[in-house]
């Protein structure tokens, strides 16, 4: 292994400027909606991070930046030592070879008129990979090996004929035929039945293994993000507020808002009370109109004043763990 | 333990479509004894909510419902009209949350309009002024602040969307509430605030409830019995602890292995393999043998029978069939 | 609510049903013949079209032949529909003029729908500056007098049933466009448009395979209406004298029977009768289609 990771994203943001009001122009102001506000992390070869957060935090718009299906605004993403958000045309399309995303919901994933076959085929064609005769033998072999057997059984149905899983399956299918060593898996069991996403999960697990996927796997739900990932993000509105491996954020939790996650995931456990969960008041604030300060002050139990005024920067805490939180500021162990 | 205040007696539910008739509920017979939750746990097919649309009426017009199987506080809701039902019975009560969704709510009419409407037309004997605080209370109630009556449907988070969905289903204070998936689309921090809420309703209001959903978390979290639904077969009753500590049913066993956790050991999970069958063309039998791993010819031949294990808890499974007690 | 709310839910009922709904044409087609109004406007119209197709085994006269016998009532020997006051055959003209009309209806609307979809989906498509300057060129058309400007290049470049037809089409596809840019607007955010972006497929390709296919049906729904308007419109030239003189029309046997309708009724009317049977025909079939579109996105979950 090189000492440069494959992947290294530094302070990615993204800003959908919003209709400026009367009020806004005559104070000169731009406002925006600050979906992504300077991430940073970087990902390696067979490495699986996940960035856990809920609905509008950013975390799917941070996805499609990396693979260039929303242009990033500021910030740098480097892959195999070249900055991706500076390509256009071949190399754009050399890139996407390399990188790809599967998205969350298996029944918008193809195309309502596309046979399996004509949608596995297009990768196939757009990359000139295999002649054409050979294509389908390529196609068969790989459902095969996703499990989905007899493979020719499934080449001439139509999506809306199939459940979740399977398109789920073949969705990760049209995007293996790509080799790429990267992959953005955005959601994809959460609109999926709740005994087949075990399925999903592992063959993600299962390609990492083979094939070295580097995959950067986004989640609302932690106990998913544990299960598949080596090291974890949390991201609320726009920003990571604590990253680490996976062992250490789910153990020792240090943000409030990773504590409040992990302790408001539903148990299955018989004995359901694991401990008080902390409850957080009030609703997720929207990436709109952002004070200064930290974004979790509203809602946070250990607010004070300097959260409100000074926003907090990911420092590292010891371990892997690196938290933005006032909190441990001067604990620098 | 009291009557039931619901009693479900062999449900059988059909759409009837331009393909074939789906058997979507099949011989579902389930108590709900007053001041308990039932929380009905099912994926996608597994009729879940066709059973809480069956209860309310509210099924479209291609359902069929088999006859004398419904029975509310001992009377059986087939044999009353379709006024009687939405005049005395929907709203007063029976009242059902569903998911949060704009489309529940009309979106140019104020929210305080449209809780106003619901009561005026059930409860019309009370004055503009006792629905006002009728209305003022019941915000209270499920912690909402008071503008969220004078705000649009699209203007309220999803939190405040759901807790107002709840106000919609406590307005005429009925006994007996259905929650359908009323919490699937909340974050998870938002949605433990809500399950919260609805506990405390439950203890506060001496409420009986349905909880439908097709998390386990869900249901642990609510729920004082489960009830697993498979493809539109009853497949397991039991009490909550019981049934996360020692369930069944291979599926029940399944269901709660196959979800990740986010503490104690986590080994490699297993899914359920094979797909929901065609509710067309069922399986004969247990609808479950074709996915199960200890699927025997027998499971095809008949429906198995709902054995008891123990008091409350019963399994329609032939693995249990050397149980001594049948249930009836 | 929807019989079985839920993420999913019937959607994976399909899972392992039959492929007997393979045939995308034939899901369309049955929705289609649900439409009792739709089957009914299909019904009249293939029988016009027969009559327009066999005309010439239908009738022992050629449509400007003239007769010996003007004016003569319905129901005279020979003449069903009578004559009009050049002896010419009434049944015979409506008959040719059916094709007239239903060939200027066709190809007028074909034209505002190929300018109406390659407009409006590269408008959606590409936005931006392209859009800005596309969606003016559109409301420009959109507020354009249509009828007095076919009139104008019909007066100025001489009346033939081409130009005719051509300035139809030339004039009504801003609707067209309109609705294809929304239509684009809402399928390119869609997840697999977007997947295929991300797998690298080209934008033409993407907006010629994917997108256009899947948006188009409103713009056969709207054709029909503009087939109906098209043969309303050629009929009100003729009416005024601009038609084709070459050929029969229903307009111009209406304008021809005008001075004496109320001697002779029966050329005028029957002519009138016919138009408007069309033309309702056309509306019941886009009513069809509308129902159809409508019940599509339900069809799958049943």
């Amino acid at each position: 292994m090189s000492d440069q990771p494959m992947l290294t994203v530094t302070d990615l943001r993204c800003l959908f400027p919003t209709q400026r009001t009367l009020n806004d122009r005559m104070n000169g102001r731009h406002p925006a909606i600050h979906a992504v506000d300077g991430v940073s992390f970087t990902l390696d070869r067979a490495e699986v991070l996940a960035v856990v957060g809920e609905s509008g935090c950013g975390k799917s718009t941070t996805g499609r930046m990396l693979v260039r299906l929303i242009e990033p605004t500021g910030g740098s993403i480097d892959f195999d030592g070249e900055d991706v958000t500076r390509l256009s045309g071949d190399a754009l399309k050399q890139f996407r070879r390399k990188a790809q995303i599967i998205a969350q919901n298996p029944f918008e994933a193809f195309d309502p008129r596309q046979t399996v076959q004509a949608s596995l085929e297009q990768p196939l064609r757009i990359f000139g990979i295999g002649q054409p005769s050979e294509r389908v033998g390529l196609i068969e072999a790989a459902l095969e090996k996703a499990g989905l057997t007899p493979a020719a059984d499934f080449l001439p149905r139509l999506p809306h004929e199939l459940s979740g899983g399977q398109l789920q399956r073949i969705a990760t299918v049209r995007v293996t035929l790509l080799e790429p060593r990267f992959i953005v898996a955005d959601e994809p069991v959460s609109m999926l039945d709740v005994s087949v996403r075990a399925d999903i999960l592992n063959h993600f697990l299962d390609l990492r293994d083979e094939t070295g996927l580097a995959i950067l796997f986004i989640t609302h739900d932690i106990a998913v993000a544990r299960y598949v990932a080596s090291r974890i993000a949390v991201m609320y509105l726009g920003m990571f507020v604590e990253t680490g491996t996976t062992e250490d954020v789910i153990d020792q939790p240090k943000h409030p808002y990773t504590r409040a996650l992990l302790s408001n995931t539903l148990s299955v456990e018989g004995d359901r009370a694991g401990g008080d969960p902390i409850e957080i008041r009030g609703d997720p604030p929207t990436p709109l109109d952002i004070q200064p300060g930290c974004r979790f002050a509203g809602r946070c139990p250990f607010v004070f004043d300097r959260c409100r005024i000074e926003t907090p920067l990911l420092k590292p805490v010891g371990g892997t763990q690196m938290v933005a939180c006032h909190l441990y500021d001067g604990d620098v162990s | 333990m009291s009557a039931p205040l619901l009693r479900l007696d062999r449900l059988d539910v059909d759409y009837r479509t331009s393909s074939g008739n789906i058997s979507a509920v099949q011989g579902v017979s389930l108590e709900v004894p007053k001041g308990t939750t039932v929380g009905l746990v099912g994926e996608s097919g597994s009729g879940k909510s066709t059973i809480a649309a069956a209860i309310l009426r509210l099924l479209p017009r291609n359902a069929t419902v088999s006859p004398q199987s419904i029975f509310f506080g001992g009377v059986d809701l087939g044999t009353l009209s379709d006024k009687e039902l939405s005049q005395k019975w929907r709203w007063r009560e029976m009242a059902m949350v569903f998911q949060r969704s704009l489309s529940a709510l009309s979106p140019v009419h104020r929210i305080g309009a449209q809780l106003d409407d619901v009561l005026r037309i059930n409860e019309p004997e009370l004055s503009k002024h006792q629905r006002a605080e009728r209305l003022e209370h019941l915000l209270k109630t499920v912690q909402l602040p008071e503008r969220v009556l004078r705000s649009y449907a699209f203007e309220l988070s999803g939190g405040m969307m759901q807790r107002t969905m709840i106000a919609f289903g406590l307005l005429c204070s009925p006994p007996f509430l259905i929650f359908d998936e009323a919490t699937t689309a909340l974050d998870v921090i938002t949605q433990a605030q809500i399950l919260r809420e609805v506990n405390r309703l439950q203890q506060e209001f001496d409420l009986t409830a349905v909880v439908i959903s097709h998390d386990v978390g869900v249901i642990n979290a609510t729920s004082n019995v489960v009830a697993v639904l498979y493809a539109g077969q009853l497949m397991e009753v039991a009490p909550r602890q019981r049934f996360f500590t020692a369930p069944a049913h291979p599926y029940s066993k399944a269901l709660i292995e196959s979800v990740p956790r986010v503490s104690g050991t986590s080994g490699r999970l297993t899914a359920i393999p094979g797909s929901l069958p065609d509710l067309k063309h069922p399986p004969p039998g247990c609808r479950f043998a074709p996915r199960c791993t200890f699927a025997m010819p027998e499971c095809s031949a008949a429906i198995p029978p709902l054995y008891q294990l123990e008091d409350g808890h019963l399994v329609r499974c032939v693995l249990y069939k050397d149980n001594p007690v049948e249930a009836p | 609510m929807s019989a079985l709310p839920g993420p999913v839910d019937l959607t994976a009922l399909d899972a392992t049903a039959a492929p007997q709904k393979r045939n995308r044409y034939l899901a369309a087609w049955r929705s289609f013949s649900r439409s009792r109004y739709g089957m009914l406007g299909l019904c009249v119209l293939v029988v016009m079209c027969a009559l327009a197709i066999l005309a010439p085994l239908l009738t022992s006269y050629g449509p400007f032949e003239l007769g010996d016998k003007p004016f003569a009532r319905p129901l005279s020997p020979g003449h069903p529909l009578g004559t009009d006051h050049l002896g010419r055959d009434v049944w015979s003209q409506i008959l040719y003029g059916a094709r007239i009309s239903l060939v200027v209806g066709l190809i007028a609307a074909l034209i505002a729908a190929v300018i109406g979809v390659v407009i409006g989906s590269i408008s959606g498509f590409f936005g931006g500056w392209l859009d800005a300057v596309l969606s003016r060129f559109t409301d420009v058309f959109l507020i354009m007098p249509a009828f007095f400007l076919i009139i104008i290049v019909v007066a100025t470049l001489g009346n033939s049933l081409f130009y005719v037809m051509v300035v139809i089409g030339l004039t009504t596809w801003p609707g067209n466009a309109r609705l294809m840019r929304a239509q684009v607007l809402t399928l390119r955010e869609r997840q697999y448009i977007q997947s295929l972006t991300a797998l690298g497929e080209s934008r033409w390709r993407i907006l010629a395979r994917h997108i256009i296919p899947n948006g188009i049906q409103p713009i056969i729904a709207n054709s029909t209406l503009l087939i109906a308007a098209a043969i309303l419109t050629e009929a009100g030239l003729a009416f005024l004298g601009l038609g084709d003189p070459n050929k029969a029309s229903w307009g111009r046997m209406i304008n021809d029977g005008r001075p004496s309708i109320l001697t002779a009724w029966w050329p005028s009317v029957f002519a009138g009768l016919a138009m408007i049977v069309t033309v309702l025909a056309f509306y019941l079939i886009g009513d069809g289609i509308a129902a159809a579109i409508a019940s599509g996105g339900e069809r799958d979950r049943e």
